[in-house]
């Protein structure tokens, strides 16, 4: 049975996230074979998938059970089109074998370390339990809807009906984590304290590991020693309750950690390679707005703030773009890529 | 607005803890600035954070921004400050200016410097030993199995160690109380229980607990099996259903 809920975890949260990001790889320069940006770019595209399902699943009431069909048939057809687009562009390009540097021992050595860091820290996300008070929401939230087959329906602290609370209904992550225990057999507890973890932490490096490979092009030997850096400071980041970092170690299955450690990096990520092509004047992909849509939708998923945490964001990057790059025409997409965040804190301006 | 840019610093400061990482990360800021050569990386590591800091300390944005969230969150402004990769590439980049062994003794340097500025996530105090694979204490799993009854509602007053595990592990068992008890803040909502304050109480006062947990159609009332009662709970109606892992269980036997 346990092997069984693994293979499933394993389809949801990494062969899927793969084959729709292998469509959308085909599509940005530079990423092409690039298996760390599909595994990436599926995730932002499935969980703002997941946003605009669910969101209006649960202010109509339905049960829980038809939020989980409508994802997982959304999940296969994301992933067949994904990899349709894929073997498409395979052929129209046939591979030429990339030539790679060789691999020399210290690299191996340095890689081999990052790996152990990496193990001790997936091992303690399930050796050690953090007692947090807002679990008592999050995760209990996540219980109620895979046990009673309800969407928001009960009071989590002490059961009971209740009218739907707008403010937490809007971001919904929780109900991803009811998803995966409904779709698995596994308690929604495990699934939580766990499982998330045991992916969020790795696939966080990953898209770290993709800032880095940009950051140090041409001395590429370079990266593990830069995500040995990363994995210093996330282990050591704890200086206070608040960073980003600790509440990664601490709080992954609440959708803030989601929202300050891979939506923020991936934010970072997207918007380098756009200024990549600005800087050789050329026009930013498509499917990298694309990507940046998602990654708004996905922020609000995790967070009612996560909205206008993007916001900031993208103000912050279109001001940077506009002084260093004088081009105008970001403004227009910059503004598509902000319609989710519009969306949902209009709704919840409305409807709380 | 002075007010407004003491709070957003007094925010900061709650934030950057000893602020030695903090001050690793301006220093690295600074000295990007001065050496990077890539106009985009310019762009997005240290011109979109310095415009991110700047509007983090902006009174008026601190002041629109508190008014809309209240005060609790601000401080994930700072979120989008992108530490981490600003720092790490700031070291890769001065290990390169050394070759040979310096590199690695520089490298070795600056690790042990995050090392010290920083501080271990596992040495938190909040961390103990997982003891299932729920990540819920034990007598919680336990109790829940115990009394629940599936697909049907049962109600329970817990004691406060146990309150905010109960019901992330089974969505059967309601309580008359939740995670409100244990905020002291938020008492000034109205969120006040006199059985939590009872259960809470060395010495158990068995008539008026009984006589709360019926008004508020509890089935059972769970308390840490040490407690000294001033009666017995069976002279008003409820037994003893089970001692599980250190905590009476006692069951309205009139339900």
């Amino acid at each position: 049975m346990l092997v069984l809920q693994i293979g499933i975890l394993l389809l949801f949260m990494a062969a899927i996230p793969l084959g729709v990001g292998a469509g959308i790889a085909s599509f940005v320069d530079g990423q092409k074979n690039n298996a760390g940006f599909m595994w990436m770019a599926g995730y932002l595209v499935l969980l703002a998938v997941f946003q605009f399902v669910s969101v209006p699943l649960v202010i109509k009431g339905v049960r829980f059970s038809t939020l989980v069909l409508w994802f997982v048939v959304l999940c296969i057809l994301l992933s067949v089109a994904g990899i349709a687009v894929r073997l498409q562009y395979m052929r129209r390009h046939p591979v030429l074998r990339l030539v790679k540097e060789k691999t020399g021992k210290r690299e191996i050595i340095l890689w081999a370390v990052f790996g152990a860091l990496l193990l001790l820290q997936l091992f303690m996300a399930g050796y050690l339990t953090f007692a947090d008070g807002d679990d008592s929401y999050f995760v209990t939230v996540a219980t109620i809807a895979d046990g009673t087959d309800t969407l928001y329906f009960y009071l989590p602290y002490t059961g009971g009906t209740t009218s739907l609370d707008m403010r937490h209904a809007l971001a919904p992550f929780p109900l991803y984590i009811a998803f995966l225990a409904r779709v698995t057999g596994l308690h929604t507890a495990t699934v939580a304290h766990i499982v998330l973890p045991v992916v969020f932490i790795p696939l966080t490096y990953c898209i770290y590991g993709l800032i880095g490979s940009r950051l140090l092009k041409g001395k590429s030997r370079q990266l593990p020693v830069f995500m040995i850096f990363t994995e210093l400071l996330i282990l050591w980041g704890n200086y206070s309750l608040y960073t980003a970092e600790t509440f990664l170690m601490t709080r992954t299955r609440q959708g803030k950690a989601a929202l300050g450690n891979i939506v923020v990096p991936a934010f970072f990520f997207l918007v380098y390679l756009a200024g990549e092509r600005l800087a050789e004047n050329k026009k930013v992909e498509k499917s990298l707005w694309m990507l940046l849509f998602c990654l708004t939708t996905f922020s609000c998923l995790c967070s009612t703030f996560g909205g206008f945490l993007t916001a900031v964001l993208f103000g912050a990057f279109g001001l940077c773009a506009l002084i260093t790059y004088k081009r105008w025409r970001l403004l227009l997409p910059l503004v598509f890529c902000l319609l989710p965040a519009a969306v949902y804190m209009g709704m919840y301006m409305i409807l709380k | 607005m002075d007010s407004m840019w003491n709070w957003a610093l007094a925010q900061y400061k709650g934030y950057i803890g000893t602020g030695m990482i903090a001050g690793l990360f301006l220093v690295a800021l600074v000295w990007l600035f001065v050496s990077e050569k890539s106009k985009n990386t310019r762009m997005v590591f240290i011109y979109m954070p310095v415009v991110v800091l700047l509007l983090f300390f902006c009174p008026l944005f601190a002041k629109i921004v508190r008014a809309f969230t209240g005060e609790e969150i601000y401080y994930r402004i700072l979120w989008l400050v992108p530490v981490v990769p600003v720092l790490a590439y700031a070291a890769v980049r001065l290990m390169l200016q050394c070759a040979g062994k310096k590199r690695l003794i520089v490298g070795a340097a600056l690790g042990g410097i995050i090392i010290l500025s920083g501080s271990l996530v596992y040495e938190s105090p909040y961390f103990s030993k997982a003891e299932n694979g729920y990540h819920v204490p034990e007598a919680a799993v336990k109790i829940c199995d115990a009394i629940e009854v599936e697909g049907e509602w049962v109600k329970a007053a817990f004691p406060e160690e146990l309150i905010p595990f109960v019901r992330q592990y089974s969505p059967w068992i309601n309580m008359p109380y939740g995670r409100e008890m244990l905020i002291s803040r938020w008492s000034v909502w109205g969120f006040q229980s006199e059985l939590y304050d009872l259960l809470k109480e060395e010495t158990l006062n068995v008539e008026r607990i009984v006589e709360l947990a019926r008004e508020q159609n509890c089935d059972y009332v769970v308390f840490a099996e040490g407690k000294k009662l001033s009666e017995s709970f069976e002279a008003y109606g409820f037994e003893l259903f089970d001692v599980i892992c250190g905590y009476a269980v006692y069951a309205d036997s009139g339900l």
